[in-house]
Order: C-alpha cells, then structure tokens, then sequence
C-alpha cells in the first residue's frame, strides 16, 4: 500500500466508523465495534501494520495521521459508551412512570373560600366587614327589624329560643348586625356582614338548621334603588362572571321598603331551563331592598335626611352554585375527602 | 287558597290571555306555578304576609287591574230582607272583636250544591260539604271575608264573642277536642263555645241535612287575638291566616249579604235584618307624597300620568296640591303605611327592570371591625401549619370536655335531642370529625376550626370565640404542643404557667396566662377513643380561647438584628427523668450559665433504648461568642459543666 492509499484507506474506515458509532444503542453493538476497529486484529491494527512498507520520510507523518483519527474515534468510543452506560442506568435505577406522590395540602373550608371571595368583591367598594353575636336578643332579630311582638312575617324565620320569655334566641339571620352597626358608628356607612345563622329547619338536601349568611348595608344621603341594582349587579357579575344576567322582582321583607328579591339566569343551564333552576332558567340569590325607615328609628337614626339600602344571601346556596355542590348536607361532615377539593 | 283562571276570568269585564296574568303574576314577585288540568288552569301564588288582600279573588284581580286594560266586575248581591228575626250578639272583650255581623236564615233546605257550585268550590282548594256551607267558601273565596254558618237552632239565646275559660273544650268540625284556655277567642252561647272565633267551627252548632234555620256570621276579630289563640290549638286554617293578616272592613256586610243572598237562591228560606255590635273602624289613611321623594328613592324619573293611573287603579284616590299628592289608601290594603310602601306600588307597576342602574358615589369607606379580619386572619396560621379547616353545627347533644364550672345552653325547642345543645367546647365535635373520617377510612388528619363556644354563666349567656384544634397520626405529643405553643405566642398569649389536669376523659395540659386558662390540649383517654372507634390512633386536641386575641391582635412583629458573629453551637443527647420540670432545667442552667443564650429542643424519643418513667430529649444550645472570646477549652469546660448542673439537680444523664 503506498501513502496515498493508507490515508485514503484511513478516511474511509474513519468515515465509515463514525456513521456506525452513531447507530449504536446498546453494549453488545459497542463491543462489536471496538473489536472491529481496535482490536488485536481490528482494521486500525491491520492499517497501521502498513507503515512499514510505505517509504521512511512519510511514514512519521502517516503515524501521526494515525494516531488522531485513533484518538478522535476512542474519544467518541469512551463518549458513547458513558452514555450508554447513563441510559442504562437510568432505565433501571428508577422507574419514572411510578406517580409521584402529592402532598397533602391543607384547606379552608369552601365556606370560608366563598366568604372571602364575597368580602374581597365589596371590599373593592369600600365596604367595612362586621359580626355580631349569634344569641341575639328579640329586639336585634324582630323587633329592631320592624317585627314587633305577634307580627305574621315572624313566621317567615321559625327560631330557636333559649329562654321561656322567647326573649334570647338563635339568629335567624345576620340582619340584626345592620341595627348592631347603625347604633355604633354613623353614615355614611357600607358594611357587610358574614356568619351563621340558625332556623329550626330539619335536614334535607337543601335545608340545615345551621347556614352562613352575608348581609350588606349602605347608608347616606341619596342612596337610591338605582344604587343598589348597581352595587349588586356588580357583586353577582364579580361572583359568577361578567355573562351572568340579573333580575330584580318585587318581595316583602319588613325591613325593607321597596324590597326586591334576585335572581341570576341559571349558572348551570345558562338560562335554557335544568333540573337546577326547576326549568325557570333562573336561580334565586339575593333578598334585598331600601332601608325601612323603622329600622332607622329603632337603630336611633334620624330616617329624614338619609336613605340606604340592605341585601342578604346565603353563603352556602352561592357555594352550592358555584361549585356544583348538590347537597347542603356536604358542608357540615367535614369529610376530608369533600374539603380537600377546594384546594 | 287555589285560584282557576277560568274562574278568577268570571271577574272581569273581557278577555285576557294566560300568557298576560302569568306575566303580570310574575312582575308582581308572586312566583306564579300554572298547572293545566281539564281545559283550566290553576294558579298557585307565593302570598307574601303582608298581603291578606290577596288571599282572594277580588283582591287578586285588583292587584292586577293597573296592568289591565279590561276593568274588574263585581258579583251580585241583591237580597231582600224577608223575614224580622235578630238574634241577640255581646261581645265581651271589645279587643278581641272590633265588629260582628250577622243575619238569620229561616226555613232552609239542606243538600248537596249543584254541580256548577261544588266545582267551584273545589276548584277554590275547598272541599264541597253542602250547599250552606260551600256558598260561604265560594264567598270567602270571592271576597277574603271569612263566613260562618250555625245551625241556629243548636245555639242557645244568643252569641257572645269571649275569651275562652281555664278548662272549657270543645270538638271542632275536624273531629278533634280542644282544650282551651284565656289566650283563644270563642263564639259561645249562652252556655257553652261553639266555634273557635276565626278558626273553626264546633261540631255543636255544625250545619247537618237536617238544618231549618242558619245564623252567618261575618266578623272582624283582631288579628293578633285569633294568631295566639291559632299558634296555642297549633292550628292553622284559611279562615285564621286570612284573619291574622287583618281583613277588609269595608267587604264584611257586603260578603254577608252576598252570601245570604246565594242562600236564598239555592237553599230559599227568608232572611232577617243585619245584627251588628261594634263599629267598623273607618278612619281614612292618607298618605302624602311628592314626585320628588319618588324620584330620590327610585334613583329614576317616573311620569306623574303614570303614578295617578297606577294608584287610582289600585282603588287609591289621589289629589293633587302642587307638588305633594294627598293619596289615600283602600282599606282593603293595610300593607300600605307610610309614603315607602305606595313608592314600592309605584316601582312595582312601573318593572323593576326598568330602573336604570347607576353606582353610588364614593363615600368615605367605612373599616372593618378587628373580629372579623382577625380570626379570618388566623386560619390563615392554621392553614401554614399544614391544618385543614372544618366547620361544625355548633349544636349537638348535651356537651361533655367542658371546663368544670360552665353549663352548656339548652334549646327550649329544639328539633330533636341531638340537636338541643350549643356547643361550649369545640372538643366534641372534632372528636366527632376524627370519627367520622376514620371511618371512610381517612388514616391521616389535621383539622382546625375557628367559632364560637356558649356557656351559661351566673350573669346570662355568654359567646366566645374559640380555636380547637385535632390531630389523628400526624403528630407526636411533642411536636403537637409545639404547634400550640407557635400559635399561643403567635396570637400574642404570654403563658406564665401550665398545669396538668387529670379528667375522666383524659390528661389535659392547662396553658395559663396570669390566672386564666387561654389554652388547653387534651389526650383522650383509652374509653374516650374507644367510644369514637378510633382505639389504634395516635390523636390530640387542644382549644384556645379567642377573646383575647380578638382584642389585642397578633403579637407585634419587631425587627431585631440576627447577631454578625458566627455563634458556637453544641448539642447533646439526653435521658430525663419524667418528674423532672424541664422549665425549671431551662432556667436553671440560663442563669449558671452566662455564655449560653438559649436551648432549643430538636428531637424527643420515647421506647427503645431509653429507660422506663424517661424521656429523651436532644437540645441544641448557642453561646452567641461575640467577640470570638470563647476558645475551645472553654466551650468544652461550659458544656461539662452544663452535663454536671444537669445531673446533679435534675439526675439527668447522656444517653450513650
Ligand atoms: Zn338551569
């Protein structure tokens, strides 16, 4: 073989041994492939027991032309070889599908979730939040409320009493916390307020004798009917989405004059008529309506110059809404299983 | 009281479509239900409890007149007095009984109502008994006046409108014998009760086939009155929810000779003059109201043409002086008092979907009270913590884990005896939570809530707010009062001392600030975990009393400069005798030794390898060596000097 040969020779096997180096997947292949190229009898011994023949002044030169493409190919050997090795080792030491394991996360409880979403919605609107005690006294929960004693619309809230006078009971609902407010701090004011409630309701899937109500109050001079379609639009477009459609029906509550009851068309059927809604397409909401004036007087305010309006939801029906939850029950097992969805 | 719109259509001069007074029905917010039966419709409202007016036809179809552009008629009545027979009527308490009417029926015949009469009256909700007395439901249908028919030759002498005496019953036309007392108003003759005024008639005067002669009555009885003497006979029929609501004065003679005269028609007889006590009290409610007050409530401009239209075709006469309109209000209609109500008729009428929406200018925000931001604020800690929040009823059977000296509340009446308590510890129904998701097979669980506990104290009812606190496996004793202990100092408690309580529900850790018990951690005993099937858990609970915290807040976070010098560290393995205090080690060794900063306790262990009625405890102790003063030989010297303290007055040794 003369000079020119060898180095053709040697292109070719390096050529050739790279394009195979490349499709190796596996440790036999590499092996096979060592041996074929620098094995005792591989094609870099065979190459390179040529140099002999070839003439004295080149044959330093063809060595080291040799050598490199030896080195190059070992280098890429060794390289192929650690991956190979990686890959296996990866495919055995661990297996990747195995899941991994989520942690536990605690959680609120969807009805403190809902709670604060509402909070957030009217804090935007400058809305300060407020409790009162859930023993109430009949004044707070009737009377105070334009319900004096033997009134038919008491009959709208049966109540849990706990003395024999029917003196202190159980709140049936967080509008006591409006006459509690009025008598501390004075207009203009916009308040909500947040908390359980009580009606002796037996259990079903929509009835609990213990709920959570929300309850708002805006008071100042010249606040208008118009006002409140505004400030609760806005609520209920916040809470279930700006598509959500709103309805405003005439109602009775005796502390509020006019009163209105609302409705938003169906979250789940979007208006078209679902077991949800009772196909009416509309679901109800809110209870609302102008401050009476009596309320005003019982809370020592002076009704002739100010004007305001009220509204109560209860917290469960909107999370019941919100999340598909069928049955009031749900709320109150405290099922890990249940609380942990609202994460 | 069920209304046909065939029936309700009779009343009105014209024709209307179903669509209309479903549409009008709605508008009004009576949430109409139609259902279609036999080529009529039937119409259930929701009757708010203001509105007695609309517990008839009559008033129904007024409420929808301002819609209307057919106009209302009226029923006949044209009867002529056939006969000079009065019966004598006393009223004895003229608060019981505003007006009483009546007029007497001779020579009658008994029997069953023609077709057209009994299909209206069950069509009306009522079932057909006879033709007397369905004529005075298809009347009290038509008018909302409630009528009553005796057999007048069952009553003796006379009628008087009474109280009811300690001790009197009577059996009504339901079967039933009723115990009275002072609080129910009855009808009696001169010897006995023979109804239950504006409930329900006795079966002692009932009108049978064999009926001659008939008395109706048609009365005015204070609302009030028949509501107690409803709410103690636990009754409650169409004529008291129609009399609790307050009727129309101006419809009770009308009703009574209508009736009368349809008694004549179908059942003959001859009838007798009006026998009437009392006075129908006509005082004339006038309301006065400006177009502005409607505006500055509404928030919107309604036409003046449209107010007058609205209110006179509600029965409301309106004159106009200027600005302010003199409006004055039909009796029938006692829901109207002040210029508020006539302003809902208004918006009402006018849709309130047509009131434009308009955002009310900022006023100065009002701030939020601290119990609420901070007890929101603090489930937030719980949540860090890695606890989940539940919420219970708060209500349950009697309640034990209570503190010695408070009683819980009881309901007087409660729905069942499950349900008859308020909560004065938040213990039972957390234990109540581990138990139930044990069961579904839960294994782990951390769980708080944040409420408020009721207690009976020397001076009345008291609430408070209060955290409790479960754990089921998650944690050991140690690192469970850990927890407590963050969230005591967190809530700004400074726990002076703590105590331990010995229940027969189990050992209880008392967290004391001063003299007062602010926290507590119980570790149920063995009958206590058996009772909530969950005997294999390891499970703690602990309460901590709020009322504090609502007041002060949070303890107050003050920056402090972490030290620069890189402090010396050691640590130590130890085995400490159960009866040894630790608090008192702590102190001990801070005050002997000076160098050393603080102890911190990293790991305890119980069982293996450590000896019975011991503890051990790994503590870590820095020595904050701000000037690099401190050399190895020292260190070494302080920490056998540490190990000497501790065995010697405590016989704490190191565990090998
Ligand atoms: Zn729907």
């Amino acid at each position: 073989m003369s000079h020119n040969e060898i180095l053709e020779n040697l292109d070719n096997i390096v050529k050739q041994a790279i394009c195979e180096l490349q499709k190796i997947n596996d440790h036999t292949a590499i092996e096979q492939w060592r041996v074929k190229y620098f094995g005792r009898k591989g094609l870099f011994a065979d190459i390179t027991s040529a140099i002999p023949h070839i003439s004295p002044e080149l044959r330093s030169e063809t060595g080291k032309k040799i050598n490199t493409a030896k080195k190059q190919l070992m280098q890429m050997f060794e390289e192929k070889l650690g991956f190979l090795k990686n890959k296996e080792a990866s495919d055995t030491d661990v297996n990747f599908t195995i899941p991994g394991i989520i942690p536990d996360v605690p959680n609120l409880h969807p009805i403190t979730l809902v709670s604060r979403e509402i909070v957030g919605i009217f804090q935007k609107l400058g809305f300060g939040i407020h409790v009162g005690p859930e023993i109430e006294t009949d004044f707070y929960n009737f009377e105070a409320l334009n319900m004096p004693e033997n009134h038919p619309a008491r009959d709208m809230w049966d109540t849990f009493y706990l003395d024999e006078d029917r003196k202190l009971l159980l709140r049936t609902h967080t509008s006591p916390v409006q006459v509690r407010v009025m008598q501390k701090l004075s207009p203009p004011l916009r308040i909500i307020a947040i908390g359980k409630t009580f009606r002796r309701d037996a259990f079903d899937a929509s009835h609990s004798p213990v709920f959570h109500q929300v309850e708002g109050l805006m008071v100042d001079k010249n606040i208008t009917f118009s006002n409140l379609k505004a400030v609760l639009i806005f609520f209920l477009r916040e809470l279930f989405g700006s598509r959500v459609r709103v309805r405003f029906l005439p109602s009775y509550f005796p502390f509020t004059e006019p009163s209105a009851e609302i409705s938003i068309s169906c979250v789940i059927c979007g208006g078209k008529g679902c077991q949800t809604c009772g196909n009416a397409g509309w679901l109800e909401i809110l209870g609302a309506g102008m401050v009476h004036p009596e309320v005003f007087r019982k809370s020592g305010l002076d009704c002739k110059n100010i004007t305001g309006f009220a509204f109560g939801a209860g917290i469960e029906r909107i999370a019941m809404l919100k999340y598909g939850i069928d049955d009031i029950r749900q709320f109150y097992l405290n099922d890990k299983r249940f609380i942990q969805q609202f994460g | 009281m069920k209304y046909s719109l065939n029936m309700l259509g009779e009343y009105v001069n014209g024709k209307w479509s179903e669509d209309q007074v479903e549409h009008w029905l709605q508008m009004l917010g009576l949430n109409p239900l139609f259902t279609r039966k036999n080529n009529d419709v039937f119409i259930e409202l929701e009757i708010p409890s203001n509105r007695g007016d609309l517990l008839s036809a009559l008033g129904i179809i007024r409420a929808l007149t301002p819609y209307m552009e057919i106009e209302p008629k009226y029923p006949d009545i044209d009867l002529q007095e056939k006969s000079a027979r009065k019966l004598s009527v006393e009223i004895e308490s003229p608060d019981d009984c505003f007006f009483y009417a009546g007029r007497v029926i001779e020579s009658v015949s008994i029997g069953p109502s023609p077709e057209w009469l009994r299909e209206r009256v069950e069509s009306a909700g009522f079932r057909s008994v006879n033709n007397v007395v369905d004529i005075t439901n298809l009347v009290f249908w038509e008018f909302g006046q409630p009528l009553h028919a005796f057999d007048i030759d069952l009553l003796k002498e006379k009628i008087i409108v009474r109280r009811a005496r300690e001790g009197e019953e009577i059996i009504t036309l339901d079967g039933t014998k009723r115990n009275l007392c002072n609080d129910v108003l009855v009808i009696s003759d001169s010897e006995k009760p023979v109804a239950l005024a504006g409930i329900m008639g006795g079966i002692n005067s009932e009108v049978g086939p064999n009926t001659k002669n008939l008395f109706i009555e048609s009365a005015f009885f204070n609302p009030v009155r028949v509501r107690r003497g409803a709410k103690y006979l636990g009754m409650c029929t169409d004529a008291s929810a129609r009399f609790e609501k307050g009727i129309t004065p101006s419809l009770i003679v009308p009703a009574l000779d209508r009736c009368c005269w349809l008694i004549n028609k179908l059942c003959g007889g001859s009838t007798g003059p009006v026998c009437v006590v009392g006075d129908i009290r006509a005082e004339k409610r006038v309301i006065r109201l400006s177009m502005e007050k409607i505006s500055n409530y509404l928030g919107c401009e309604i036409q003046k043409d449209f107010v007058i239209t609205t209110l006179e075709r509600l029965g409301c006469c309106v004159e106009r002086q200027d600005d302010i309109m003199e409006i004055t209000i039909p009796d029938s209609r006692n829901d109207i008092e002040i210029d508020a109500d006539i302003i809902e008729e208004i918006a009402k009428y006018w849709g309130y979907d047509r009131i434009p929406e308009s955002m009310p200018l900022v006023c100065s925000p009002t701030m939020s009270s601290y119990e609420y931001s901070r007890l929101d604020a603090l489930k937030d800690v719980f949540i860090r913590l890695g606890f989940s929040e539940v919420i219970n009823l708060g209500l349950g059977s009697e309640f034990q884990y209570e503190d010695t000296n408070s009683k819980s509340i009881e309901i007087i009446n409660p729905l069942s005896r499950n349900y008859a308590f308020l909560r004065c510890s938040m213990i039972q129904g957390l234990l109540q939570n581990i138990q139930d998701n044990s069961n579904r097979k839960v294994d782990m669980l951390s769980i708080f809530e944040i409420g408020s506990i009721y207690k009976k104290t020397s001076s009345g009812f008291d609430e408070k707010p209060s955290a409790g606190i479960a754990v089921m496996n998650t944690y050991n004793l140690y690192y469970f009062k850990g927890i407590i202990e963050y969230i005591l100092r967190k809530i700004g408690y400074g726990i002076t001392s703590q105590r331990i309580v010995r229940k027969e529900y189990g050992r209880v850790i008392e967290f004391l600030q001063k003299e007062d018990t602010v926290g507590r951690i119980l570790i149920p005993c063995d009958d206590i975990l058996k009772k909530y099937d969950v005997e294999k858990q390891e499970i703690f609970l602990a309460e901590i009393m709020l009322q504090d915290f609502v007041l002060n807040g949070f303890s107050e976070i003050r920056y402090k400069e972490p030290p620069r010098a890189m402090p010396i560290r050691r640590d130590l393995s130890l085995i400490v005798p159960n009866s040894v205090d630790w608090r008192k080690v702590e102190e001990m060794l801070l005050k002997s030794i000076p160098e050393l900063e603080k102890i911190e306790i990293f790991d305890i262990y119980i069982g293996r390898n450590i000896p019975a009625q011991s503890t051990g405890v790994a503590i870590r102790m820095f020595f904050p060596n701000p000037e690099s003063s401190i050399t190895k030989q020292d260190i070494e010297h302080i920490i056998a000097n540490i190990i000497e303290i501790m065995q010697k007055h405590f016989s704490i040794t190191l565990r090998q």
